[in-house]
């Protein structure tokens, strides 16, 4: 997993139930926009990122789009992140020394 | 605020530019998704400076054009933007000697190099036109045809050594050059897993560049040997098993490939191969695999 897509996860997981708007979610993973929102396009379409508009207000603003994650998302979003501190804790990967040119 | 207004003005602009750049399903629901953020940006209650608020959308717009066009393809729109400031230098380099040249044949009309530095200039000024010019008419989208007309013209402009060395600085792989021989590039990434949780996995682990994420200074994982092997385990899963092409899940768990800088990230590829392993080791066993999914890999230790 990159670090970008982990510092996102993360910032969902910290509130699952909360709407996030993509300039909170740059703000809370230290993102560009330019990173932000090909990622979540992404995420959606592996549908583990859902996206709503918000209800029109009354002084005339635009509506904002927001993401939360789906149940599938919260789920895959928990698994992956225990995965990467997993592997943290053990040393590098366990191919770190290959042989070159020796496939399986 | 004061000025808000026009700065208003100056994001929505970059964030036109920005979506041009997107394809059309997404174009509109994007731009209206920034346009709607840039106010909020500058009405931000947690950041106090107006100045800090002001550059903070303006980054967010301009970030926005910078990320459309990336996302066009990867490592060639990365291609794409160097090659467009190398060509851009040089057109800004060519056109002050031709300028140079008008001065110095008004200055001392007998001087016959001013007349070439003119000639030249008008020469080279003419091909650009062309080749935009011809690439733009043929490609369907207007944006398309500029950047592969940069990128055409920057391959038959500067030596090959040159070009090999600015795609190594940008990340992006020899295969990327139009026109060189044997560049099928990396095949691309298809979804055929059957499982659908392997598949997202595998999904999270795929980066806007290739089939995987790539390190930029570190040494990651040969990318061809990586792809090909993808590819015999994409086509191992989708068709049952295939004498020649069929792989096991110890195939996966005992692979082992080279590395070089800019390759693979390899914790990134490890991670989806135990995914595959997993699914692999689902796949009902056949003649030429081992006798029963006793390896289920998904547990394997690291």
């Amino acid at each position: 997993m990159t670090a970008p897509l982990e510092r996102v996860l993360r910032a969902f997981l910290d509130d699952p139930a909360a709407p996030r708007y993509g300039y909170d979610l740059m703000k809370v993973a230290g993102l560009k926009s330019g990173t932000l929102y090909p990622m979540l396009g992404r995420l959606e379409d592996d549908r583990l990122v859902t996206s709503a508009w918000e209800t029109p207000q009354q002084d005339g603003q635009r509506p904002r789009k927001y993401y939360q994650l789906t149940g599938e998302g919260i789920r895959v979003a928990r698994l992956e992140l225990a995965q990467v501190s997993a592997s943290r804790q053990h040393a590098p990967g366990r191919r770190a020394s290959p042989v070159p040119g020796s496939l399986g | 605020m004061r000025g808000e207004r026009s700065l208003l003005r100056i994001g929505g602009t970059l964030i036109g530019l920005a979506s041009r750049l997107l394809p059309g399903e997404i174009r509109d629901e994007r731009s209206r998704e920034w346009t709607a953020e840039l106010p909020a940006i500058l009405r931000d209650p947690d950041t106090r400076l107006t100045a800090h608020r002001v550059a903070r959308m303006l980054g967010y717009a301009a970030g926005a054009v910078w990320g459309s066009a990336l996302a066009a393809g990867g490592a060639r729109g990365r291609l794409t933007a160097v090659m467009a400031v190398v060509v851009g230098l040089f057109t800004a380099e060519v056109l002050t000697l031709a300028v140079r040249g008008v001065l110095g044949a008004a200055n001392a009309p007998g001087d016959w190099v001013n007349y070439c530095l003119i000639v030249g200039g008008l020469l080279y000024l003419a091909e650009l036109r062309r080749v935009l010019a011809r690439w733009i008419r043929q490609a369907a989208k207007p944006m398309e045809g500029v950047r592969d007309a940069v990128l055409d013209y920057g391959a038959s402009f500067f030596p090959s050594w040159l070009l090999s060395l600015l795609l190594r600085a940008v990340g992006a792989v020899s295969s990327d050059l139009p026109g060189q021989a044997g560049a099928p590039g990396p095949p691309a990434p298809v979804p055929l897993l059957p499982a659908a949780s392997a598949e997202q996995a595998i999904g999270l682990a795929r980066d806007t560049a290739g089939r995987f994420y790539r390190t930029r200074l570190r040494p990651g994982y040969q990318i061809a040997e990586v792809d090909e092997f993808v590819a015999r385990i994409e086509a191992t899963l989708a068709t049952g098993t295939r004498p020649g092409q069929a792989v096991t899940a110890a195939d996966v768990q005992a692979a082992t490939f080279g590395t070089r800088l800019g390759g693979y990230d390899e914790q990134v590829v490890d991670e989806a191969l135990d995914y595959y392993a997993g699914a692999l080791a689902r796949l009902a066993p056949s003649p030429d695999s081992m006798t029963g999914p006793d390896t289920d890999s998904t547990d394997m230790t690291r």
